[in-house]
C-alpha cells in the first residue's frame, strides 16, 4: 500500500487535541443491553451492561469467542441491530433509532459482500453514487483509494476476477471511500490464509495510522487483537471482561476468562494467607508460599481462594539462589520445537492441568528436554500475577 | 462395459421409447401441421402450408370441407385476448409475486411459514375447483365475465409460480450485500434498485416468463370466467375441437409450440448472459 507522510485528518486532529485536551470519544457506547430468543424460545443475552468508549484515530479490538457478543456490539454501532436498552453516540450525537444509511460509519463484512454485478471501481464508488459526489470527484477519489490499497487499474476488474486478499483490499477502499468517522471490521482476515493475514495485519494497522480513522475491529483470533491494537477489549458471555492496552491484558489480566483467552497460562489454586500493608502472602495447596507486592484496586482478604497465573515463557529451568518464586518438578510429557523456543508440557502433581513452559532454544538446551525426563522448572514471583476465583468462573 | 452390453443396449432402448412416448404426439402434430391430406391426417398426401394458409385467412384451396376456421377473425381477437391476458397477469404477478418472495426472504414477521405455505396453495389447488370458485366470486359479485375478470382469475394463481421462482433466486443471494448497500448509505430503495432487483433479475424475467406461458395456455379456469366476447386461444381452440379435429389445428398448435420454445429460450438466454 501507497503512504502519504501525513494525512490531513490526522493533522486536524493532533491540533484539536492539543487545543481542547484529551480528545473526546468518537464513538461512546453506554450501558448496552441486547437480548435475543433463540428459535427454541431461550433467551440469549448477547450484551450484557456493555460500556465501551473509542478514541479518535484509536484502533480497538473486540476480542472473544465465538457468541460472545462482539458481533452484535458491532451490528448495534452500525445499525442493524437494536439496543434494548443504553445509548450509543458517535461524535456526541445520540445515534439510537438513526437507521444505518444515515449513520457515518461504514463495515468491511467477513465474507467481504462485495457487489457480484459491478465492478471493482463500481464497488468502491457505491457510496459516492448513493450520495450523488460529482462524477469527476467520485472518479478521483475511487482512484486514490484503489492506489491506497494497492489495487490501481484494477477498476475494470469483475470482482469474481479477484483472489480473496484482493476483494478484502476491495471491500477495505469501498468502506474508506466516505470518509467514515469509525470504520467497523467484522473478523475481515478470517477467510485469508496465514501467510497474507500476517502482511494484511500489518497493512490494516498502518492505514489506520495513516487516514487517521478509528478502526473498531472484531475478532476471535487474541494473537491478531495483540498485534495490531490500541486497546483491546475482551467480551465474554456478552459482559465486558476487560478492556485496556495488549500488554496490560496480557500481564496484567482482571479475570481467569482474560487470563485464559488471551496468550496461553498456567494457573495455580492458591489460598491467601496473609494480607499486609504492601504485599499479599499465597499458599499453593502443596505448601508453597510466595509473597507478592499488593496492586491497586487489589481487595483480597486472608482465606481467599485465588488463581495465580503464570506465562509459559516465564518459566525458568532453575532458580537462582536467592530469588523467590515458585518451583516445581514433574516429567516432561510433550516437546515442541517451534524455532525459537521449545514449548514443554508437564506433567506435575501440584496443578490439575499440565504445566506449560516455554524455553528460549539457547545452546544450553541442546537438543532439547527429551519427552518423559524429569524437569525442574522455577517462576519468578515477579513474573506472577494474582486472580480473583475459581479456575471455573 | 463389455459385460453389461445387453443391458446397456435395452436401457438405450428404453430411453428412446420413453421419449418417443413425450415426444411423438407433438412430432405428429407439427407433421400433420404440413399434410396436404384434408381428410385422414393419418394418411401423407404431400406437404403443403394450407393450413396455415387458412388461419391467416388466405384460403388457397377453398374447398367446403377446409373452411373450418368460419372466420379469421374470430380466431385472431382469441390470439389478441389471449395476448392481452397473459401480458396483463403475468406482469401484474411478476410485480407482487416478486415483492412477496422479497418480504418472505428478507423480513421479520410472525406466522411466516404459515404465509408461504399460503402462497404455495394456489398450485397445488385443482384448477377445475379454482374455476368454479373464481366463476361463483365473480357471478355473486355481479360483475360481468370479461377479459378483465380472465385477468384476475390468472392472477389469483401466476403470482404462486413468480413466487417460487423469484423466492429460489432470493435464497441463493447473500442477505450481507443488502447490509452493505445500507452501510454505505443507500436507503431501502436505492438498495433494491442497485443491488437487489439486479442480482435477482434473472429471477424475475423467468418468473414473468413462466407466468404468461402459463396464462397463454391455461384453458379450464378461463373456461369457467370468460365471457361470451372474451375468448382466448385455449379456449377456442377448444370450441373448435368439439366440432370435429381438423387440419388447420396442427398448424395452430404448431404455431403455439414456436411460440413457447422462443419464449422459453428467451428466457434461458437472458439468464446465461446474466451470468
Amino acid at each position: 500500500m501507497k503512504m502519504e507522510a501525513t494525512s490531513p485528518m490526522a493533522a486536524a486532529q493532533a491540533r484539536d487535541a492539543a487545543e481542547n485536551g484529551p480528545a473526546r470519544p468518537v464513538l461512546e457506547i453506554r450501558h448496552a443491553m441486547k437480548r435475543f430468543a433463540t428459535p427454541e424460545g431461550q433467551e440469549v443475552v448477547a450484551l450484557d451492561d456493555v460500556s465501551i468508549s473509542v478514541a479518535p484515530n484509536e484502533f480497538l479490538t473486540l476480542l472473544g469467542p465465538s457468541g460472545c457478543g462482539k458481533t452484535t456490539l458491532l451490528r448495534v454501532v452500525s445499525g442493524f441491530e437494536d439496543l434494548d436498552a443504553g445509548d450509543i453516540f458517535i461524535d456526541r450525537q445520540d445515534i439510537a433509532g438513526r437507521p444505518a444509511y444515515r449513520r457515518p460509519v461504514n463495515t468491511v463484512f467477513q465474507t467481504y459482500a462485495l457487489f457480484p454485478h459491478l465492478s471493482v471501481a463500481r464497488n468502491v464508488a457505491y457510496s459516492l453514487e448513493i450520495a450523488k459526489v460529482e462524477q469527476a470527484e467520485t472518479r478521483r477519489r475511487v482512484s486514490e483509494m484503489l492506489e491506497l490499497v494497492g489495487l490501481a487499474g484494477f477498476g475494470e476488474r469483475r470482482i469474481n476476477q479477484l483472489s480473496g486478499g484482493q476483494q478484502q483490499r476491495v471491500a477495505l477502499a469501498r468502506a474508506l471511500v466516505a470518509r467514515p468517522k469509525i470504520l467497523l471490521l467484522d473478523e475481515p482476515l478470517s477467510a485469508l490464509d496465514k501467510s497474507l493475514r500476517g502482511k494484511m495485519q500489518q497493512e490494516l494497522k498502518a492505514l489506520q495510522h495513516e487516514l487517521g480513522i478509528s478502526f473498531v475491529f472484531v475478532t476471535h483470533d487474541q494473537e491478531e487483537a495483540l498485534t495490531m491494537s490500541d486497546r483491546v477489549a475482551v467480551l465474554g458471555q456478552g459482559k465486558l471482561q476487560q478492556i485496556g492496552p495488549p500488554h496490560e491484558l496480557y500481564r496484567t489480566p482482571s479475570n481467569v476468562f482474560v487470563a485464559r483467552f488471551v496468550g496461553e497460562s498456567n494457573l495455580f489454586a492458591a489460598t491467601v494467607s496473609e494480607v499486609g500493608p504492601a504485599h499479599c502472602h499465597f499458599r499453593l495447596a502443596d505448601g508453597q508460599e510466595v509473597r507478592l507486592p499488593r496492586r491497586d484496586g487489589q481487595t483480597f482478604s486472608a482465606g481467599d481462594k485465588v488463581q495465580l497465573l503464570a506465562r509459559p515463557e516465564d518459566a525458568r529451568p532453575s532458580p537462582p539462589d536467592n530469588g523467590t518464586g515458585l518451583r516445581f518438578s514433574g516429567p516432561v510429557r510433550e516437546v515442541f520445537f517451534v524455532g525459537t523456543h521449545y514449548k514443554l508440557v508437564i506433567g506435575t502433581s501440584e496443578a490439575d492441568e499440565p504445566l506449560k513452559a516455554s524455553l528460549p532454544a539457547g545452546e544450553d538446551l541442546g537438543a532439547g528436554p527429551a519427552p518423559g525426563q524429569m524437569i525442574e522448572l522455577w517462576f519468578p514471583a515477579s513474573r506472577l500475577h494474582p486472580l480473583a476465583g475459581e479456575v471455573g468462573s | 462395459m463389455k459385460r453389461y452390453g445387453g443391458l446397456s443396449r435395452l436401457l438405450s432402448v428404453y430411453g428412446f421409447l420413453f421419449f418417443a412416448f413425450i415426444y411423438a404426439p407433438i412430432v405428429l402434430i407439427v407433421v400433420f401441421s404440413f399434410n396436404a391430406n384434408p381428410v385422414n391426417m393419418m394418411i401423407w398426401d404431400g406437404f403443403t402450408l394450407d393450413w396455415y394458409r387458412t388461419i391467416f385467412g388466405f384460403p388457397a384451396r377453398l374447398t367446403e370441407s377446409t373452411l373450418y376456421v368460419e372466420s379469421t377473425r374470430q380466431l385472431y381477437g382469441a390470439v389478441r385476448n389471449s395476448l392481452l391476458v397473459a401480458l396483463v397477469a403475468s406482469s401484474v404477478s411478476t410485480v407482487f409475486g416478486t415483492a412477496i418472495a422479497i418480504a418472505v426472504a428478507r423480513f421479520r414477521f410472525r406466522l411466516k411459514s404459515f404465509y408461504r405455505a399460503f402462497m404455495f396453495m394456489p398450485m397445488i389447488m385443482p384448477d377445475i375447483v379454482l374455476g368454479i370458485a373464481l366463476l361463483i366470486f365473480f357471478v355473486s359479485t355481479g360483475v360481468k365475465l370479461s377479459v378483465y375478470t380472465i385477468m384476475i382469475g390468472h392472477c389469483t394463481f401466476l403470482i404462486s409460480y413468480v413466487f417460487i421462482v423469484v423466492s429460489a433466486r432470493i435464497a441463493d443471494m447473500d442477505e450481507k450485500l443488502e447490509e452493505a448497500s445500507a452501510d454505505l448509505g443507500a436507503n431501502s430503495w436505492q438498495t433494491f434498485r442497485r443491488v437487489t432487483l439486479p442480482l435477482i433479475l434473472p429471477g424475475v424475467i423467468g418468473g414473468g416468463l413462466l407466468a404468461f406461458i402459463i396464462s397463454m395456455d391455461d384453458l379450464v379456469i378461463t373456461y369457467f370466467i370468460a365471457g361470451v366476447d372474451s375468448t382466448t386461444l385455449p379456449v377456442f381452440i377448444y370450441g373448435m375441437l368439439r366440432r370435429g379435429i381438423k387440419p388447420e389445428i396442427n398448424a395452430i398448435a404448431t404455431i403455439m409450440l414456436v411460440f413457447s420454445i422462443v419464449v422459453a429460450s428467451a428466457g434461458l438466454y437472458l439468464r446465461a448472459r446474466r451470468k
